[in-house]
């Protein structure tokens, strides 16, 4: 390699700073949001408002989030928030594994139109389709009840873990079921014993993009509540809350962080899935 | 192995089929498989009966009743509609002002927000490319932790961000100068789909992010060492190397941009409602106020609104999968 200039390693040297410069103001940016409101969780109303840009609370009180977690209800939120997501999870799971893997391996009637119809609904998006919604939720008796917005969020997401778990599975050589039907399982063996077990890396993604995802649910949460206050998730709960306690900006602030830090958590717990499952729109 | 297991194990199989006796070999092996194959259709009916189930129920059935009730009159009381108009919904469409200006809104709000994200998350992405950029990792971590949160969340904390009384950053922009009075970000009819965009930008951008870097990926590092041999600079690199390789990504990643944003609700639910005077209205959010948002629902009319929009989706989506089918056969 050739000796570089003393004014070429100048120059790259700068180039590189000022590539850091702009990176790392880019990230001030990006999380300053997140930790001013973190931090105006701690701060007492009065200082929101007197010192609303300052990021560091003095004195730090955790009062807020105890208005917010039990005077508010953020508590049964959370819970709800919870049992949502783990039942969202659960069922894409077991639904997207069990035609993903029958819809990526084997031929029958009708799968092309299947295909099509699964393919051609994804783009369609929820507040067109939202009023028949929930006029059959409401005639099945699925209104104001966990099942109901369980069912008609899943649905929605369920397409596209679908659509990962067909690519995965048509990517398995065949031998792996021949090995298994002279073991003498049969054909839910088979898929619980072998095939299953092979997709641990997309249920790892599903898991992951659908946590966050139903985490983040709103539109079918909220019309899916509108006269059962206690079963509202995080995101409907929040809304509420600002339209009933528009003054006690500290409290909010609280309850955004409780409805919020969890799941960064989790997403820099498991970042590398979340990344894969979200590349995959654009690999193909 | 696999060898031994077809040679050497196969005949065991058969023998034991053999074993039975009263039929035939040749009978027996047609009606082994006969019963094998229908076996395995009844399971792969039961893999899918869930999922199918599900998907009519609540994903097919609202697509076509949105469909049949858009040619009723109908507030939604009682169970089914029963005023048939015909295409009397469509036509008042036509005329509706406020319908138009939703429309509008949205177009206005997928064109900027693309012509925003798009390339800002590109040059990002290439920035962040740089195999030799240290701290990559945290970088990244910090650009796209905000797409992990509610989009309900974030339009709220947003609004304590930008209000005028005692918001953080009127607040900065009045210490540092910029600002001579605090400026009424989300209140302003000129402002406030402007200002719901670039949250909305920065929102999304990690998502954005991931999949220029996915796109990026896919260049063949030789292009960038031939660059390199001629001398070219970063800026060279991206304009002559990057961007014409990078084509196929590009127009796949526009595409999913354009379709994602069209679906645009929570953001301005939660920003703004559609105020100050409809002027960040978009279509979602006039859907959602016919339906759910006023003392008489208009149910058909919010139909016909739901269909036309969500044909026009659809027709955009087609065109997306065509794209990115033909990319992955040629």
């Amino acid at each position: 390699m050739a000796k570089a200039t003393g004014g070429g390693y100048l120059r790259r040297l700068m180039q590189r700073a000022s590539l850091h410069g702009v990176l790392i103001l880019l990230c001030i940016i990006w999380i300053y949001p997140i930790v001013w409101m973190v931090s105006a969780s701690f701060k007492t109303n009065a200082q929101m408002w007197n010192n609303s840009a300052g990021l560091i609370p003095d004195p730090l009180q955790l009062d807020n989030y105890v208005r917010a977690w039990t005077t508010s209800n953020f508590s049964i939120y959370f819970l709800n928030t919870v049992i949502f997501a783990v039942s969202v999870v659960a069922l894409i799971v077991f639904l997207g594994s069990t035609s993903g893997y029958v819809l990526g391996r084997f031929k029958f009637p009708g799968k092309r139109l299947i295909m099509v119809l699964f393919i051609g609904t994804t783009v369609v998006p929820r507040a067109t389709t939202i009023i028949p919604l929930f006029q059959l939720a409401d005639m099945l008796g699925l209104l104001n009840n966990r099942i109901g917005y369980t069912l008609a969020y899943t649905s929605k997401t369920l397409i596209i873990a679908i659509l990962l778990f067909i690519g995965f599975y048509i990517g398995v050589p065949r031998e792996m079921e021949d090995s298994g039907a002279i073991d003498g399982c049969n054909f839910w063996q088979q898929f619980r014993h072998i095939m299953l077990p092979l997709a641990k890396p997309i249920i790892g993604t599903v898991t992951i993009l659908n946590t966050i995802g139903a985490w983040k649910a709103f539109m079918i949460p909220l019309v899916f509540t509108f006269s059962r206050p206690n079963l509202r998730t995080l995101g409907v709960g929040m809304y509420a809350f600002v339209g009933e306690f528009s003054s006690d900006w500290a409290a909010m602030a609280a309850a955004a962080s409780i409805s919020i830090v969890p799941m960064m958590v989790v997403f820099l717990l498991f970042q590398r899935y979340f990344i894969e499952g979200l590349a995959g729109a654009v690999k193909g | 192995m696999n060898a031994g297991r077809s040679d050497g194990q196969e005949p065991n199989v058969q023998k034991s089929v053999l074993n039975k006796p009263g039929l035939k070999k040749s009978e027996l092996r047609k009606t082994d498989a006969f019963k094998a194959e229908g076996q395995r259709s009844m399971w792969i009916a039961l893999f899918l009966l869930p999922t199918m189930l599900v998907f009519l129920m609540f994903i097919l059935w609202p697509i076509i009743a949105s469909i049949y009730y858009s040619f009723f009159q109908w507030n939604g009381i009682g169970e089914w509609p029963s005023y048939y108009v015909g295409l009397r919904n469509y036509q008042d469409l036509i005329g509706d002002s406020h319908f138009w200006n939703a429309f509008k809104n949205t177009v206005v709000f997928v064109v900027l927000n693309n012509l925003i994200k798009l390339p800002l998350t590109l040059i990002i992405a290439y920035m962040l490319n740089n195999p030799r950029l240290r701290f990559s990792n945290l970088y990244r971590t910090g650009l796209f932790l905000p797409m992990v949160s509610s989009t309900a969340i974030i339009g709220i904390v947003m609004t304590f961000i930008l209000n005028p009384w005692n918001g953080p950053l009127n607040k900065m922009l009045l210490d540092i100068g910029v600002l001579g009075r605090p400026v009424d970000w989300l209140g302003n009819i000129n402002l406030a789909m402007l200002v719901v965009i670039l949250v909305e930008v920065w929102h999304y951008s990690g998502q954005y992010i991931i999949y220029w870097l996915a796109g990026l990926q896919t260049i063949p590092k030789e292009l960038y060492e031939a660059a390199e041999v001629d001398g070219a600079n970063s800026v060279q690199t991206f304009l002559f190397v990057t961007i014409p390789a990078l084509k196929p990504v590009i127009i796949i990643v526009t595409l999913l941009g354009i379709v994602m944003s069209l679906r645009v609700f929570d953001i301005v639910m939660a920003m703004t409602g559609g105020g100050p005077a409809f002027s960040t209205d978009v279509i979602g959010t006039f859907i959602y106020r016919n339906a759910f948002g006023t003392a008489s629902p208009r149910i058909g009319y919010s139909s016909a609104v739901a269909v036309l929009f969500g044909g026009l989706i659809m027709v955009l989506g087609t065109l997306q999968g065509k794209i990115v089918g033909r990319g992955n056969h040629g």
